[in-house]
């Protein structure tokens, strides 16, 4: 699906690559959803110079088309320097650049927009400091671009608009008269929800040398944000978070947001849109690889993996084993979402029976009867609190779990049902778990209600019985709990 | 160690097992009788092979390897002729080994020596002659045994004496011992682990329906049919929906005992039903217009081998795929004309992002609560119920 050409003194070399599900094998690259297709340009570009370290010209395929090295070397004809050979319309088929882009200018790839030639090679233009012509290739039209491809794509021409004004805001940077450009900041545009907050963070964490130096975030999650220990900077974002229902789509946000930041922000940073591109479960990467991807790493092999590593950050609770005391978060907002009513009703009773103290988050009178105590700790600071008076957190794919998973690094057990519990829970260690009931529906991203058996509730939860055995389990191996 | 995948694989299609010596008849002759049916698919790459021939062999078994399937079950029978039990798996043998082995299904039914009472002497014999039929290749070892699928355990006129004496003749052969599996979809008394068999394996499609038929035709429909104005396949064949289908069959899978699963990317079996009665799959997404739904089959397989993952012991974490050359049920993996190497690269995907997510866990510590700590909580759960 991506490919690339090394040229070196008159030969030229084909590269192919797949986007992996899994096995991240030489000829893989990790998927990625919320990388910039121009992320993916600069991947290749960096495979081919890695596998043939005396290339001149590198030649990579537009990474939103499927295309292979052998279909692009076709279509190359006598280009000898940098040019982005495009379709009749103008949509970019290829580019054709020198290794110094690569190495010196990468991170200007990733403002590429990847759907319009000219826009690109105006930009290419100015940091090469060279003319990038515009070569025609004679090709079908690739028309309109779709929402969806059968590669992944999740793109769609509102979301390329924002990719091309981005890439024309920087465009307009580096044609300024003089070099400042040369020093502005790189800005990711991921500014919500507020999961997203801490999975970019933890990314940036494990990324030696980043893309970016900035992180345009939603000014609400400043609390979020002092707890994650980004090392990027933040550019606040005074707007309130793209609505979960779906009333505001991403592109239109994308471009408020812009307006709210202000020219000033525009001036002074390139920013890329880091927002979803790909579609993000079609390979089970965690969400924090996906992200470290987007910040420049390369993952090349699933042993540096955030699944398959040692967590970053460990707490653990001081309290005496007895009472075992496990907070929940179960409440997800709509049905769907949240575990099962009559699965926790179950669950309490049973914890009851066996000892064991349960807090639920959020005002749940209903379990009263059963001992639980309600806490409020919607917030992240009496969230942080009330996670470190318990031994055990057990908690939706929600910003809680996530939370206290990769900023406390607290024990939890991660409950998942219409969302894949790879992508947002991952590799399980002394401290982790992840329960569902591996159906085969899953991830559905049902919304309002099962979209296969059309109740308001998820079948993919797994019953009490499995909960509780896994609390018990985590209780006895981590504070010597006897249930 | 990871899920290992073994598929099942129709070794007929070479020259001398064949009936008339042309192995792909059967399949490039079938035609649809009727337009609800989907057209039985041809391969592509792979081409109609001889699977006698050592390079299409060689060709087969890359393929599969390249997937991620660590197996074929090869089927074991009865061959009145031959007065011997055959597999047809001798082109594959020299190709198993390095982590690819064999494993097999016994078709007993039409074995019918086994379904009565015979002497002490005979049933010696003919076991004995069955376990040298399954002495070919390298076994894909289940907890350290050769695995042997009984298609169908209930014909079995003594099966606990019957098993007995295989293990027995197994072991007299050399063989590292018989893992045996009943072709059954659930064992909640343990009547199967008792009768001597190690666990249970989903049914085919054809065998166990899992959910109802999305068609369910009326007297009306009857008469309509039987007045010609409406296609008979609507009274006499039933259609499942493949999304539901799938995951019925996975839906608390704990709760009817040790269970292996078994995925399969598409099924239809009209040509096996030229009267009718056949069964079909369907993609609902595709308002019926495809067999195959390759986004819900991915995740079927790859849930499966999650699931697999946390409720079976190590050696012992197997899902079956049905089929690897399935073509005359549109099961089939390899690749065809029709869908090009869609399910091939389906089913490749699915295997690769299963086995990342396991190795993902495998580093953590085994789960390791006492059976009385796990019978309380269970009773507990129960008692819970009952409040």
């Amino acid at each position: 699906m991506f490919c690339g050409l090394s040229m070196a003194g008159g030969r030229v070399e084909g590269f192919d690559f797949e986007v992996s599900k899994g096995r991240l094998a030489p000829n893989e690259i990790i998927d990625s959803s919320t990388s910039p297709p121009g992320r993916f340009l600069l991947e290749v570009g960096r495979r081919v110079l890695k596998a043939k370290p005396q290339t001149d010209l590198v030649a990579v395929g537009n990474p939103l088309l499927p295309l292979k090295s052998e279909q692009i070397a076709g279509w190359l004809g006598k280009g000898h320097g940098p040019a982005v050979i495009t379709d009749e319309d103008g949509f970019p088929l290829v580019y054709l650049l020198p290794r110094e882009m690569f190495e010196d200018w990468a991170r200007f790839l990733t403002v590429l927009c990847c759907c319009d030639g000219k826009i690109d090679g105006r930009l290419l233009a100015g940091v090469l400091g060279t003319a990038v012509p515009l070569l025609k290739a004679a090709v079908p039209k690739i028309g309109r671009y779709p929402v969806s491809t059968a590669t992944g794509w999740f793109q769609g021409r509102d979301r390329q608009n924002v990719l091309k004004m981005l890439a024309l805001n920087a465009t307009r940077l580096i044609e300024e008269p003089g070099e400042r450009w040369k020093s502005l900041p790189f800005a990711v545009f991921h500014p919500y929800h507020a999961g997203s907050i801490v999975f970019f963070a933890a990314a940036a964490r494990k990324v030696e040398t980043p893309l970016y130096q900035q992180h345009v975030v939603c000014s609400t999650y400043r609390d979020i944000w002092d707890y994650a220990g980004s090392p990027l900077q933040p550019v606040w974002l005074k707007l309130p978070w793209l609505p979960r229902d779906n009333s505001v789509g991403e592109p239109q946000y994308a471009l408020h947001s812009f307006e709210r930041l202000g020219q000033d922000v525009m001036d002074n940073s390139f920013i890329t849109f880091n927002r979803y591109s790909r579609t993000s479960g079609s390979a089970s990467f965690h969400r924090i690889d996906h992200d470290r991807f987007a910040l420049g790493d390369s993952l090349d092999s699933p042993e540096v993996t955030a699944q398959w590593q040692a967590p970053d950050v460990r707490g653990r609770c001081v309290l005496p084993a007895e009472p075992l005391k496990v907070l929940f978060h179960i409440n997800g907002g709509l049905p769907i979402k949240s575990y099962p009513s009559d699965h926790a009703r179950l669950l309490f009773r049973t914890l009851q029976g066996l000892g064991i103290q349960a807090s639920v988050i959020g005002h749940r009178p209903d379990l009263a009867g059963f001992g639980v105590i309600s806490v409020d700790a919607e917030e992240t600071e009496p969230l942080h609190k009330a996670v470190s008076e318990h031994h055990i957190f057990v908690g939706l794919d929600s910003f809680p779990h996530h939370f206290v998973r990769n900023v406390m690094g607290w024990p939890t057990i991660g409950l998942f049902g219409n969302t894949l519990a790879a992508n947002f829970g991952g590799g399980w260690n002394e401290q982790y778990r992840t329960l569902d009931a591996s159906l085969p529906c899953n991830p559905c991203g049902g919304d309002a209600k099962c979209p296969l058996f059309g109740r308001k509730e998820c079948a993919n939860y797994v019953g009490p019985g499995p909960l509780i055995s896994a609390i018990v389990e985590m209780g006895r191996r981590l504070y010597g709990f006897h249930a | 160690m990871s899920v290992r995948v073994l598929a099942f694989f129709d070794t007929r299609y070479q020259p001398e097992l064949a009936e008339g010596g042309d192995p792909w008849r059967a399949l490039r002759e079938a035609r649809p009788p009727s337009r609800q049916h989907f057209a039985l698919d041809q391969p592509s790459t792979l081409g109609m092979y001889d699977l006698s021939d050592q390079n299409a062999a060689a060709n087969v078994v890359l393929f599969a390897r390249n997937a991620g399937v660590d197996g074929f079950v090869v089927d074991v029978m009865w061959d009145e002729g031959r007065q011997a039990y055959v597999t047809g798996a001798e082109p594959l043998a020299h190709l198993t080994g390095d982590g690819f082995g064999l494993a097999f299904q016994w078709r007993n039914g039409p074995d019918v020596f086994w379904q009565a009472a015979a002497s002490a002497e005979a049933r010696q014999e003919r076991a004995a002659a069955l376990i040298r039929a399954i002495k070919v290749g390298a076994p894909a070892l289940m907890d350290g045994r050769v695995p042997v699928i009984v298609k169908y355990p209930k014909m079995l006129f003594d099966p606990a004496e019957t098993l007995d004496l295989l293990r027995r003749e197994a072991a007299a052969a050399g063989l590292p011992g018989l893992y045996l599996l009943a072709c059954r979809a659930e064992d909640p008394e343990g009547k199967y682990h008792r009768r001597g068999f190690d666990a249970l394996v989903d049914p085919g499609p054809a065998e166990w329906q899992s959910c109802p038929p999305s068609n369910k035709p009326t007297g009306l429909d009857y008469l309509e049919v039987m007045a010609g104005l409406r296609d008979s396949v609507d009274y006499m064949d039933r259609f499942y929906d493949y999304p539901l289908f799938a995951v019925a069959r996975m839906i608390n899978r704990e709760q009817r005992g040790k269970v292996l699963a078994r995925v399969f990317p598409g099924y239809f079996d009209w040509q096996k039903h030229p009267e009718g009665g056949a069964m079909h799959l369907v993609n609902r997404k595709s308002n019926g217009t495809q067999p195959v739904d390759r986004h819900l089959y991915g995740l079927f397989f790859e849930n499966a081998m999650l699931w697999t993952r946390g409720h079976l012991p190590v050696e012992e974490r197997v899902v079956f795929l049905d089929s690897w050359n399935g073509w005359l049920t549109g099961s089939q993996v390899e690749p065809s004309l029709l869908d090009g190497d869609l399910v091939y690269n389906a089913t490749r995907a699915a295997i690769d992002r299963a086995r990342y997510v396991i190795k993902s866990r495998d580093t953590a510590p085994e789960d390791k609560l006492d059976d009385a700590v796990k019978e309380r909580i269970a009773l507990l759960c129960e008692a819970a119920k009952n409040f």
